[in-house]
């Protein structure tokens, strides 16, 4: 918990006076009743049974007002807190690592889990501890009148508690389970929406909503499920604990007519047995909420374990811009290796194309390089030093991306392509009209502080292409690495992507993953990558005169290119 | 959305548990048993307590003890009973919600649909329909049970002496007056809470969408100041929140914990004056230990209500939504020429066609080009009736598309999207999209057609294989030609392909345009084209600019004059220079 500890423990030593305190009118009815069977009411008691009575009330209601307070300050920056710490934990861990769990968990637990945290500080913890410290002290009152009946409804107090630990052991199955059916429909509700589309294209509206339908039936069956079993479960605890009241009332009944206790004690001990009894069953109820932020905080404790992705502090200078793979070998899945022994060098200031047929292991490439994964074996060499031993801010300075569809968050144009950089409107403004952006920006009434919406959603895919660009230009890098982009494009953004990336590979070290002939052939030298192994590699010339995979494959190109839709 | 009075909300709530009134019902006469068997124990208790004060037998306090203990036990279970109830009516209610919620949702304009935020669609779904939960189970039932059952137990204790009723029941009342001040006041920061919620939501889906090129673009370790704000301001906002109902919370807690608050100090000064016998003020004295138990629960429900109402509200507007009117069937036989005339068509205000008048014979390929941003998928998309047109119409074999059942329209189209979505599930479950009732040869002739039948068998699973949360055991070249062997089994005389040669690389787009042919052949084509060179034996060019169409013709026409389409060709082929 940390710094909000003491604040919490505060609050709640707070809110075990006012459990005290709300025994006021029980503890007042029961001296009333022990005085009128026995001795009868005079005026000095009214007074101050009435005085009591006020006093409680004032104290329980501050305690608790206070308390509240208190508690909603904790729940407000432990919340606030744990966000941030969960959200910071997502974005250093390997984005392998993030990207594997399905993605509504994550959202999940950090929207959901947390304000299930938050109601439990806010709405229950102070009730649970006030009414967990009611009943051990009306014990303590009624033992101090009668030992005997004291002892019984102490044992009825751990019977009570035990029925309710086993009350959470059966919730705590239910609710693990039905967050699972919970996922499961919110994925499903995700893929609804984006699959709206294609639904309805294909007639299959009505199909769409079935395959959503089987998995919220799953949800509304295992809730009905849960239902059967806690409610009953519940009220059985609840009767089973009134009929020992009932019964502890009789043993009071006993005690009185076997002479052991007298009228008035009598009096006193069946109003406080009749209270103890609801406060047992008040508790045992009230503890139900400790399963729910149980559940919660396991699964915000397992995103928390997320660890760091390796990251050197600062590592020796790379003496050159050259990029060199050794021997690297990768797999996502255990078993289904991605990149097998990949070796090539990337001369500095010079262009290196990557081809191959899609799922060839090509964005692999760019995404080791990015530091998204580790290699699993082998290593990248930059300038000689090993890319591993490279420090974040390096990697930073050394290395810009521009990737195949780079999704922008909502920003404005000006944050869009200066990112965290502090670079003057200037230099923006410059990159943006090399890369080709400078038009389209300005099109919109508030230019650079125009927004691009959730993803670049404002954007067209030519668009988002050229301010990736835009965003290289700024970081001015000597190494660049470049998906060079195949989405479908009008002839002329087409024209305009090409000038602009042509700016950007001017006397840098470039990795290129191309798809575009003309790009390749311009290419300085060429790696051909099957399957994760590198088949061929050398200059357009060279390979096209060694007849291999490369040349077969340009061929069958130009063939296409030829064909077109024929009728 | 406004804060809306929680009277507002209530209606929309009854509304939606209407149809489970009866389960409903039965609820809460079962609660309202069990509310004033709420008193029955204390009752007992008293008459216990009589039997010591006047010197009765042990075994009559024995009898009262257990009566105690069985009326309470009843009270619990009569209670138990109707949460159960309540509680199966609500999981029903919610339920059957929920699929009218996705019914709705598959039978509005598109745009309605795909323009909202994924994440808050979800929060529409799953939380605010959730949150009435509370509603159906708990706040109808509680409420009308714990009014009444006050309504029965003040008339009986009135009875028994109006004095004493009157003090018990004037502290209820003050109580219950602060509650619905502190109700009113949470009522007015409630707007400011969900629209920090939802803002956080929309923040989360957004940083995880572009949690990738994130991790590339910007490697420092804080996420933005945007999505740190969401998270401090919705905590902030919820602190205000509880903030402004706390002390009314506490009061009325406290006060209902004591509702003998008057009851001692009046009824003692009474009783000393003999006013009252000494069993009537013991009596209250009592039953004062139970009387606020019911209308306790009150607490909860009222600090909820405004939660709750605007749920119901974004609910509602989400089911009163306009969907688009469906024509009535069977539809009469048409042919597959497709006609625009006079096609206007914008969304948010924004002119996206003007006039496009355009005729596609039965059988015949048409190309839309234009650069992107023109309204070519739009265009695509108005054939199908993903929107409906502002003016001018669409027709379909010399109907109009707005006059033909929508189910019958669809049936008559295939798409092939430029972004090619597939279902989490298995290869044949995709497949199966295009025609459900397709045999197993037909699924294979399909994926061989689409080229993709080689791919999927050199899989360990075969056609089983349960594609991955992102559809990434399949490159996008694949995933395009399972599109189109999908759109085979469909088999409609109407193909619409959009932009289908993106993301492919050119070492598979021969492969791909193999597919394509088989899909295109003998059907009415329209296609978003890119790929200049694929176009040129088009039968109809149309040229798209600023959402109107500028030229139309075949390409040798096309290119022979000066003007927009020339301008294109040469760039493409400068661009795209593939034979040397």
């Amino acid at each position: 918990m940390g710094p909000e500890h003491r604040r919490l423990l505060r609050a709640l030593a707070l809110r075990c006076i006012r459990g005290i305190a709300a025994l006021g009118p029980l503890v007042v009815v029961a001296t009333m009743a022990g005085r009128i069977v026995g001795a009868g009411l005079d005026r000095a008691f009214v007074w101050s049974a009435s005085g009591v009575l006020a006093a409680s009330v004032v104290v329980a209601f501050l305690t608790h007002w206070v308390s509240s307070k208190m508690l909603l300050g904790v729940a407000r920056d432990v919340t606030s807190r744990v966000r941030l710490e969960l959200l910071r934990k997502v974005r250093s861990a390997p984005v392998g690592e993030v990207l594997v769990r399905p993605r509504g968990e994550v959202t999940s637990i950090i929207d959901r889990d947390v304000a299930d945290l938050e109601d439990f500080l806010v709405g229950s913890v102070g009730g649970l501890t006030s009414s967990a410290m009611a009943a051990p002290v009306l014990v303590g009152i009624v033992a101090f009148l009668d030992p005997v009946v004291g002892v019984v409804l102490l044992v009825l107090g751990c019977l009570t508690v035990v029925g309710y630990g086993y009350r959470l052991r059966t919730q705590s199955r239910h609710i693990a389970y039905r967050y699972g059916l919970r996922a499961a429909q919110d994925e499903r509700v995700v893929e609804f929406v984006q699959g709206i589309e294609v639904a309805k294209a294909f007639g299959l509206r009505s199909e769409l909503a079935e395959r959503l339908d089987e998995s919220l039936r799953d949800y509304k069956t295992e809730n009905l499920r849960s239902v059967r079993t806690t409610i009953p479960l519940g009220a059985g605890l609840a009767a089973g604990a009134s009929l020992v009241g009932g019964l502890l009332l009789a043993v009071a009944g006993w005690r009185y007519s076997g002479g052991a206790i007298d009228a008035s004690t009598t009096g006193t001990l069946l109003v406080l047995i009749a209270g103890a009894t609801l406060a047992f069953i008040r508790f045992g109820s009230a503890t139900g909420s400790i399963v729910y932020v149980s559940a919660a905080v396991t699964r915000i404790a397992g995103l928390l374990d997320l660890r760091p992705a390796p990251v050197a502090s600062r590592g020796p200078d790379p003496t050159g811009y050259d990029v060199r793979f050794e021997g690297v070998d990768f797999e996502y899945e255990p078993g289904v290796p991605v990149l097998r022994g990949v070796e090539f060098v990337a001369p500095g200031g010079s262009v290196t194309a990557v081809v191959g047929e899609s799922g060839a292991g090509k964005s692999t490439l760019l995404h080791l390089l990015a530091g998204l994964w580790e290699p699993g074996a082998g290593r990248i060499l930059i300038g000689g030093v090993d890319l591993a031993a490279l420090g974040r801010r390096q990697r930073d300075d050394l290395m810009a991306f521009v990737l195949q569809d780079t999704y922008f968050p909502d920003a404005t144009f000006r944050e869009a392509i200066a990112g965290e950089r502090g670079v003057g409107d200037d230099r923006i403004v410059a990159a943006a009209r090399t890369a080709r952006c400078w038009d389209f920006i300005q099109e919109r009434a508030s230019g650079l502080d125009a927004r691009v919406g959730e993803g670049g959603r404002q954007l067209s895919g030519g668009e988002r292409q050229r301010l990736a660009i835009a965003r290289a230009l700024v970081a001015d890098t000597p190494i660049v690495c470049l998906d060079e982009a195949t989405a479908a494009l009008d002839a002329t953004t087409e024209r305009q992507i090409r000038e602009a990336t042509a700016s950007l590979l001017e006397g840098r070290t470039v990795i290129l993953v191309a798809h575009r002939p003309a790009t390749i052939r311009g290419a300085d030298s060429i790696v051909v990558l099957e399957d994760g192994v590198v088949v061929e590699s050398g200059t357009h010339q060279e390979l096209m005169a060694k007849r291999g995979v490369y040349a077969g494959r340009t061929q069958a190109l130009e063939d296409a290119g030829r064909r077109g839709f024929s009728r | 959305m406004e804060y809306r009075p929680i009277t507002s909300g209530t209606r929309t709530l009854l509304k939606f548990a209407a149809p489970v009134a009866g389960l409903v019902t039965g609820a809460t006469v079962l609660a309202l048993v069990s509310s004033v068997l709420e008193l029955a124990p204390f009752y007992f208790l008293y008459r216990a307590i009589l039997v010591v004060a006047e010197g009765g037998e042990g075994a009559q306090l024995v009898t009262f003890g257990i009566l105690a203990g069985v009326a309470a036990a009843l009270q619990t279970v009569t209670w138990s009973g109707a949460m159960y109830v309540s509680h199966v009516a609500a999981y029903d209610q919610l339920h059957e919600l929920r699929v009218e919620l996705l019914n709705r949702l598959t039978r509005l304009p598109l745009g309605e649909v795909t323009g909202r935020h994924s994440g808050d669609l979800q929060r529409v779904v799953v939380d605010d329909v959730g949150k009435l939960e509370l509603f159906v189970a708990h706040s109808f039932v509680e409420f009308v049970s714990a009014a009444v059952s006050w309504v029965i137990v003040t008339t009986w204790l009135a009875v028994v002496d109006y004095r004493l009723a009157a003090a018990t029941a004037v502290v209820a009342a003050v109580a219950y007056a602060i509650l619905l001040v502190g109700t009113r006041k949470s009522g007015e920061a409630i707007a400011e809470t969900n629209a920090a919620s939802g803002r956080l939501s929309r923040k989360l889906v957004e940083f995880l969408d572009g949690l990738l090129t994130t991790a590339v673009l910007d490697r420092s370790e804080r996420p933005s100041r945007k999505l740190r704000s969401a998270v401090t301001d919705l905590a902030d906002a919820n602190a205000r929140w509880y903030g402004r109902v706390d002390p009314h919370a506490a009061a009325y807690h406290v006060l209902n914990d004591a509702a003998i608050l008057l009851v001692i100090p009046i009824g003692g000064v009474l009783l000393l004056r003999g006013g009252v016998e000494a069993g009537h003020l013991l009596l209250f004295a009592i039953l004062g230990l139970g009387y606020g138990i019911p209308i306790q629960r009150l607490r909860r429900i009222y600090f909820l209500a405004n939660k709750i109402s605007y749920a119901a509200g974004v609910v509602d507007e989400t089911l009163e939504a306009e969907i688009q009117p469906d024509a009535p069937g069977p539809a009469p036989s048409h042919t597959s020429d497709l006609e625009f005339e006079d096609v206007c068509f914008g969304y948010d205000e924004r002119e996206v066609l003007s006039d496009v008048s355009f005729r596609a014979p039965s059988g015949t390929l048409t190309a839309i080009v234009g650069h992107t941003g023109a309204g070519k998928s739009t265009l695509a998309r108005l054939a199908a009736r993903f929107w409906d047109v502002g003016s001018g119409s669409v027709r379909l074999g010399g109907i109009d598309v707005r006059d033909l059942p929508i189910d019958h329209l669809l049936s008559r189209v295939a798409f092939v999207f430029q972004d090619t979505f597939l279902f989490r599930d298995t290869i044949e479950a995709n497949l199966r999209v295009g025609r459900p009732a397709a045999t197993e040869e037909e699924l294979v002739e399909a994926a061989r057609a689409a080229n993709i039948h080689s791919v999927i068998s050199a899989m360990p699973d075969g056609y089983q294989t349960r594609l991955g949360t992102r559809g990434d055991n399949l490159s996008g070249g694949e995933k395009q030609r399972l599109a189109i062997a999908r759109a085979l089994l469909h088999d409609a005389p109407l193909v619409i392909l959009d932009e289908a040669t993106a993301f492919v690389d050119p070492d598979s787009e021969a492969v791909l345009r193999d597919s394509l042919h088989a899909l295109t052949v003998g059907r009415t084509v329209l296609v978003v084209a890119h790929r200049l060179s694929t176009i040129v034996g088009a039968d109809q060019i149309l040229v798209l600019e600023g959402g109107r169409i500028v030229q139309a013709g075949v390409h040798d026409d096309l290119v022979a004059v000066e003007g927009r389409y020339r301008e294109l060709w040469t760039d493409w082929q400068r661009a795209d220079a593939v034979t040397p």
